[in-house]
């Protein structure tokens, strides 16, 4: 009788434990429709308007929100960081995704405590890229990005806190890929553990 | 068990609350929170009592309590992309807490003077309080800023209890010390705040207007009966 009170406590427990999903982490800014509140919490949170129409970073049952990762990329003779994450449409059944990385020129000895030393820091177009790529969509209807390319970008790393575990940044971006392709009010709140990290 | 220890406390209650005298009270002052431990709202109180003279032994009252709020301030910091603005300015955040609280209890012990001027009430009382949190930000560039950790409005509706001690003097004038619990089901919400529900205490002074005195004068009147009865001159004098 004992062994059984344990067995049903193990399994109600189990129940409880799966049944449990991961926050989304998604609060609504009152005065833009559709993006998420400027926060550090480490909430994995990305918003922005891709051509007006709000887009964010999506939303698995068993990972939660998707991770985004943090690369530097060789180059000839400057190296280029790499903040990358995979956006939908900020609605119920997103019919589109791609991929926006946000691109920043780095020296080849780039380093963890040069990131710590980006915090606060705000990187104007002529310093900086955003590109945006198209991406495989797994979801009830296949799709891709309106458009693809590259060009200049504003970043702004409002916080960026260097820990154990991982990264936590904070920041704002926006920027353009030729005439047809507007980002504007881009703004994450990251936290990424050190193996979505590769310097 | 529970019944049990509900049905005793409402006899206690029913016991240790003596004679009752109807009364409208109204009062005013100042509240200060004691709920939020980094930065205290402060209110205006305004109580409207009332307690009805169903009978001798009345021990009900009924009270609305309205908190006109002082603005309680607070630092934040915004942020542009924008290259012709300042990347970060310090903005004020004002949160403007209204408190409306409607409840209904009963007086528990009432002490008396030998003038039977001074008078002590304390009343528990049970209601529903509602508490809308307004968020301001003053001087606030929303098209090319945007705050970090921002607070929104908030609308909280729950169960309080309050306790008063009330000292009565000059017959009909009283001063009040009333304390409020937070809402027992406060924000449940999981984006944090700088702010918490408020849970108010107060002092206030006001004016009670007595009405079917009758009530509540059995004990003067026997004591005025007694003094005339001295001073009545033996007959033959």
């Amino acid at each position: 009788m004992g062994n059984s009170k344990y067995l049903i406590t193990g399994v109600l427990l189990f129940c409880v434990l799966s049944c449990t999903k991961p926050p989304r982490n998604y609060y609504p800014d009152q005065d833009d429709p559709g993006l998420s509140r400027l926060t550090d919490y480490g909430y994995n949170i990305a918003t922005n308007y891709l051509n007006g129409v709000a887009y964010i970073n999506p939303y698995n049952d068993n990972s939660g929100n998707a991770v985004p990762s943090l690369v530097r990329i060789s180059g000839n003779t400057i190296d280029t960081l790499a903040l990358a994450w995979p956006v939908e449409q900020n609605v119920a059944y997103p019919l589109d995704a791609s991929y926006i990385d946000l691109l920043i020129p780095v020296p080849k000895n780039f380093t963890l405590n040069d990131v710590a030393a980006m915090n606060g820091k705000r990187f104007i177009n002529n310093t900086s890229g955003i590109s945006l790529s198209p991406r495989y969509y797994d979801g009830p209807i296949y799709g891709y990005a309106q458009s693809s390319g590259t060009g200049p970008a504003n970043i702004y790393f409002v916080s960026i806190s260097i820990g154990s575990e991982g990264i936590s940044m904070t920041g704002l971006f926006n920027g353009s890929i030729g005439t047809d392709t507007l980002i504007t009010d881009g703004r994450f709140d990251f936290y990424m553990p050190y193996n979505y990290v590769h310097l | 068990m529970i019944k049990l220890f509900i049905v005793a406390a409402g006899c206690a209650l029913f016991c240790l609350s003596g004679y009752s005298q109807s009364y409208i009270g109204i009062s005013t002052g100042i509240g200060r929170d004691i709920n939020n431990n980094h930065e205290a709202f402060y209110h205006v109180p305004v109580t409207l009592r009332w307690k009805p003279g169903w009978s001798n032994y009345n021990p009900f009252v009924m009270e609305v309590n309205y908190d006109i709020p002082f603005t309680g301030n607070r630092n934040v910091n915004a942020y542009t992309l924008n290259p012709l603005l300042p990347q970060m300015v310090q903005l004020q955040e004002q949160v403007r807490p209204y408190v409306f609280t409607g409840s209904i209890g009963m007086g528990l012990r009432e002490i008396v003077d030998k003038e039977r001027n001074d008078l002590f009430y304390f009343n528990f009382l049970m209601g529903v309080c509602n508490q809308y949190f307004r968020v301001r930000y003053e001087h606030y560039d929303s098209k090319n800023y945007e705050v970090l950790d921002p607070d929104v409005n908030v609308n909280l509706t729950s169960m309080v209890f309050t306790g008063e001690a009330i000292y009565k003097f000059h017959n009909n004038m009283i001063v009040m010390l009333r304390a409020q619990t937070p809402l027992l089901f406060g924000y449940n919400g999981k984006y944090p705040l700088s702010y918490t529900n408020v849970a108010p205490l107060q002092l206030s002074f006001g004016y009670n207007f007595y009405y079917n005195k009758g009530h509540d004068d059995t004990g003067r009147r026997r004591r005025r009966k007694i003094k005339n009865h001295r001073n009545e001159k033996p007959y033959g004098e």
